[in-house]
């Protein structure tokens, strides 16, 4: 009896050894970060704006004494800017309260301080400036001129709105900025997360998804590996595919084989192009 | 002796020399009662002062703050994946020991043996889960001037400095002991300290990042030798780094005694090595030292 117990046990161990190696394969999140904040709802904005206001009204005043000595040209030009308010009344009836007067501020308010600029507003050119501006405008497509190299140049902030948004090009890095983007490629005419089947025995997953990567996408891409552990594993039948994640840092994603198709898509997005989305939502950003 | 028996204790009603007792605990005069602030006029006061009605409340979410959006929308579950370890247990630091009983000397010896090993305890090292995953807590930037010991004036110029960059009253640090051949003397004024928190905390960061380090030709990184073991990390910087900070870097003339400071780090993180992978990924760089050999 005891024999018969240990040879089916052997028997069993044999059969692993000949049919039953799983089939072990790394799958690659490879993300694009967040390159700018996020929007924020309307409630949002106007609860920092009020959080904002109150906090403004505890600032201490502007130390003008401190910054500009008396008598210097730069006070001069810093007294042509800010005025100072009235002085108080008591004879005045104050609809709005009775102002608390220090060194020139209302300290019931936040206090505004205008600095001298080195380029104008609009509100502060005259119309033929204006003319101008539109005229150069028109001989640059439509571009205001900026000189680059200028220090002294206002700052303007580039656009939320990328060329990529506006072309509906999923196949860029630099759409949805504000967004986690997913690469996913096509092979048999099925979207997936890239995934390389262990063929040559490789030491570790994380190596495996790297040397898939390059070949599929080209030594141009910067990555950075999060960790050597997986954050996912899918078992089917005798298939392990363990998850890696990573993120690219720079460079871009080539196909090698012109045939395959790619993607760089938000969460939202890879639900309708994803088979499994539901087992490995989990794995991906809200932001 | 005869006096004591006229004296009324809070437990009796009447006086020591009859029976009977309170069975009412005499709790209520170990409590102390501050009567000025039960009056209605003193209403306003007992307000606490995170409440916004309150005279000293101070808004704290006053705009989108970038840093906490990025760790809450990417570091946190990365870090999470780094610490992770299959089948880890929590390391025991080195706890106080029993004396034993093997000496007579030993039974009624109050108190606890020192750790083996080391004169402190240290803490359990805990797997990384979800609910523990490192954090910055605060950054304390701490300012010593040893001019300020013969000129207690420099010290004014030490807290306008760190007032200037992190836009917070700086508290003044005071000697703790006296050593005569340094001019230390107990009390006196030495220099400033502020602590960061929350969205100060991740401005900070973000100057230092962005604007400061970069342009610090020398800097190489932080030590990687840095830290008490606890994750707390810190490094300084001197009196010509602070130069390059953009709230001084324009009124130069303005300041003409600055003094280096001494950053530090705290996190919640247990090991040093925790801490700086955090550090690392807040975007501040580390590196070796070299040994000096011969």
């Amino acid at each position: 009896m005891n024999k018969h117990l240990s040879n089916g046990i052997l028997r069993k161990y044999s059969q692993s050894t000949t049919n039953n190696i799983p089939k072990i394969s790394s799958t690659l999140i490879l993300s694009r970060l967040p390159v700018i904040t996020t929007e924020l709802s309307k409630f949002e904005k106007l609860f920092y704006k009020y959080q904002e206001e109150l906090w403004r009204r505890l600032m201490w005043t502007f130390p003008k004494w401190f910054y500009f000595n008396q008598g210097t040209l730069a006070e001069l030009r810093y007294k042509q800017l800010n005025k100072g308010s009235m002085s108080y009344d008591p004879k005045i009836l104050y609809p709005r309260g009775i102002p608390d007067l220090k060194q020139g501020r209302d300290r019931r308010f936040r206090q505004y301080i205008k600095a001298p600029k080195p380029y104008k507003e609009i509100d502060e050119l005259s119309q033929e400036q204006i003319k101008e501006i539109e005229e150069q405008k028109l001989k640059n497509n439509g571009e205001e001129l900026i000189n680059k190299d200028d220090l002294t140049r206002k700052i303007i902030p580039n656009q939320r709105v990328t060329k990529a948004d506006l072309n509906k090009d999923d196949k860029s890095l630099e759409r949805r900025l504000e967004r986690t983007l997913y690469l996913i490629i096509k092979v048999n005419d099925s979207w997936i997360l890239p995934t390389f089947e262990n063929e040559k025995n490789s030491t570790s997953l994380h190596e495996l998804a790297e040397s898939g990567l390059y070949k599929i996408g080209g030594d141009k891409i910067n990555y950075y590996n999060v960790s050597r552990i997986p954050c996912h594993v899918k078992e089917s039948n005798n298939n392990k595919e363990y998850f890696i994640k990573s993120h690219i840092l720079s460079g871009i994603y080539e196909p090698q084989d012109k045939k395959n198709d790619y993607k760089w898509l938000t969460k939202e997005e890879l639900k309708t192009y994803l088979p499994n989305f539901n087992e490995i939502e989990h794995l991906f950003s809200e932001v | 002796m005869n006096s004591r028996h006229f004296i009324r204790q809070f437990s009796q009603t009447t006086t020591n020399l009859k029976t009977g007792y309170s069975t009412v605990l005499p709790v209520h005069h170990l409590v102390k009662v501050e009567k000025a602030k039960l009056k209605p006029c003193y209403s306003e006061v007992v307000i606490p002062s995170d409440d916004i009605r309150s005279n000293k409340f101070k808004p704290t979410e006053i705009d989108q703050d970038r840093v906490q959006d990025h760790y809450y929308n990417t570091l946190e579950s990365d870090l999470l994946l780094k610490f992770y370890e299959h089948d880890s247990k929590t390391i025991p630091g080195l706890k106080k020991r029993e004396w034993g009983t093997d000496s007579p000397f030993k039974v009624f010896r109050k108190g606890k043996r020192k750790p083996k090993g080391s004169a402190i305890e240290t803490q359990d090292i805990i797997p990384i889960n979800y609910q523990n995953i490192p954090k910055l807590n605060s950054i304390v930037i701490n300012s010593y001037n040893k001019n300020a010991l013969e000129r207690p004036w420099m010290n004014i110029c030490t807290r306008l400095q760190l007032a200037t960059i992190t836009n917070k009253k700086p508290k003044i640090l005071y000697n703790k002991s006296n050593i005569l051949p340094w001019k230390v003397r107990r009390g006196k004024e030495c220099g400033a300290k502020v602590e960061l928190f929350d969205r100060e905390m991740n401005q900070f960061i973000t100057t230092l990042t962005e604007i400061v380090l970069p342009r610090l030709r020398a800097f190489e990184g932080i030590k990687l030798t840095s830290g008490d073991t606890n994750g707390n990390i810190t490094f300084g910087l001197n009196a010509d780094d602070i130069l390059l900070f953009p709230e001084i870097e324009n009124f130069q003339e303005l300041y003409p005694n600055l003094n280096g400071m001494d950053i530090t780090f705290k996190t919640s993180a247990r090991t040093d090595q925790q801490a700086k992978t955090l550090l690392s990924s807040y975007g501040f760089p580390f590196y070796k030292p070299v040994k000096n050999s011969g």
